[in-house]
């Protein structure tokens, strides 16, 4: 899987988000109203930190260009609940990214998922109960 | 400062207890009959042990229950006409200056004026509203200690008979001792019967150092803080919290009533540290793009 072509997947999903808090941290109203995309890229880095864990990719654009993503999930405490680990990625790892960008149309957002070159998939909207699709079951994440 | 909320325990304890029916019933299963909000497959509870609070706590709704992002649990911030809160001139002055990060008035994240987000001490009685998941008491004779998660963050509360200190302007007086604002206060405890323990606190530092939770609701350093630990069973402690504040509220009002239950007491707990490098990066990388700023430009 090569760094590729941004592919639109879903706007719908982003007129039904409302602004409701993903964390104790910050509100999520700054991608209320962001596209939901999905995005071939390579990792350039995961940090794993507070207040939110980041992840930084590079894309390729249909031009060719290369541009770079930055997305954020919560922090280490809520994704090791979630499922998700210090180690599950590392720069030079091609990946998959589906991401609510900010409304703003700049190259940042929440993650939703990241699918793995090895066929895993990372899911930031799974609870410690292994539900999955609720993108706001952070603002009552499991973290012990 | 008045002793506005500071009935006589007796009379304080019936008014929570109906509070609670009327209000908070997701905290009240124990005392009404009804199943608590845990795992129904574990052993039935047994007896509350005496006068002994020593545990590692646990909201029973889940982790979540504690989080406290819409602000005070029992007050969020949310704009609905019944959790608007009795401020002061002053009060809605203090809260229309605050550009928080939750809540009905949140802004971008590159906006806010949180201290929070320096990572100063959430000081008390945030440290109640604001991520409380695993908390751990250490009881002794003379004290309890609240360790929690959050921060790593520590509070003592003297249990050995002494009197609640006066305060001061700038801090308080104990036994006739002049001592500064803490962070944390200065806490006295008294057990009213065996199974319940009322905690008060005055000497807090000042409303430019701290918020009352994380939506911008303030609080100074003229409230009183009166909490209520009340072991429910061998397994459950409710946990309530009311503030007394003249300089920024109207009346005193309860913040918050959580159900807490008994966690594994080998659990290991994951670090929640606030790390003003890592607060920087995230800005640098993030915060700042989704915000619609430059990193240089604020």
């Amino acid at each position: 899987m090569k760094s590729k072509t941004v592919i639109l997947v879903s706007l719908s999903l982003g007129a039904l988000i409302v602004a409701v808090p993903a964390s104790a941290h910050h509100s999520v109203a700054a991608f209320a109203n962001g596209k939901t995309l999905t995005l071939n890229g390579t990792v350039t880095e995961w940090y794993w930190a507070n207040p939110h864990c980041l992840l930084k990719f590079d894309v390729q654009t249909d031009s060719g260009e290369v541009v770079q993503w930055v997305a954020e999930t919560q922090a280490p405490a809520n994704m090791i609940d979630a499922g998700w680990r210090k180690n599950d990625l590392k720069p030079g790892d091609e990946i998959t990214v589906t991401v609510r960008q900010a409304n703003n149309g700049n190259l940042v957002g929440r993650i939703l998922r990241v699918e793995l070159a090895d066929g895993r998939t990372l899911d930031a909207t799974q609870d410690r109960t292994g539900a999955t699709g609720n993108e706001y079951h952070l603002s009552g994440a499991p973290t012990d | 400062m008045a002793k506005r909320f500071l009935l006589p325990p007796t009379a304080m304890m019936a008014v929570i207890a109906a509070l609670s029916v009327l209000v908070f019933s997701s905290g009240t299963h124990a005392q009404s009959g009804q199943q608590p909000a845990v795992a129904d497959d574990s052993p039935k509870p047994g007896p509350a042990p005496r006068r002994d609070l020593s545990g590692m706590w646990t909201p029973a709704s889940g982790p979540g229950g504690g989080i406290q992002a819409f602000g005070v649990q029992a007050m969020p911030n949310d704009g609905k006409p019944e959790h608007a809160l009795p401020y002061t001139p002053y009060g809605l002055e203090l809260y229309q200056s605050h550009r928080p990060l939750e809540g009905v008035d949140a802004v971008l994240p590159a906006f806010h004026n949180d201290p929070r987000n320096k990572c100063e001490p959430l000081g008390f009685p945030r440290v109640n509203h604001y991520n409380v998941r695993m908390t751990q008491f250490f009881q002794n004779p003379y004290k309890l200690v609240i360790l929690y998660q959050y921060d790593n963050r520590s509070r003592s509360i003297w249990v050995d008979g002494r009197e609640l200190p006066e305060m001061v302007d700038g801090g308080v007086l104990a036994g006739g001792t002049y001592k500064a604002s803490k962070w944390y206060g200065y806490s006295v405890g008294e057990w009213i019967d065996d199974y319940t323990l009322v905690v008060r606190t005055v000497g807090m530092m000042p409303e430019d150092r701290v918020w009352l939770d994380s939506t911008g609701r303030p609080i100074s350093d003229a409230v009183t803080v009166e909490e209520v630990f009340r072991r429910v069973d061998s397994d459950h402690m409710e946990w309530t919290e009311t503030i007394d504040d003249p300089k920024v509220y109207t009346e005193p009002w309860m913040t918050m009533k959580i159900l807490f239950k008994l966690a594994d007491p080998h659990t290991d707990i994951v670090e929640m540290y606030c790390s003003p490098v890592e607060m920087q990066y995230y800005y640098d990388s993030f915060g700042n793009a989704a915000s619609g700023v430059e990193n240089d430009s604020k």
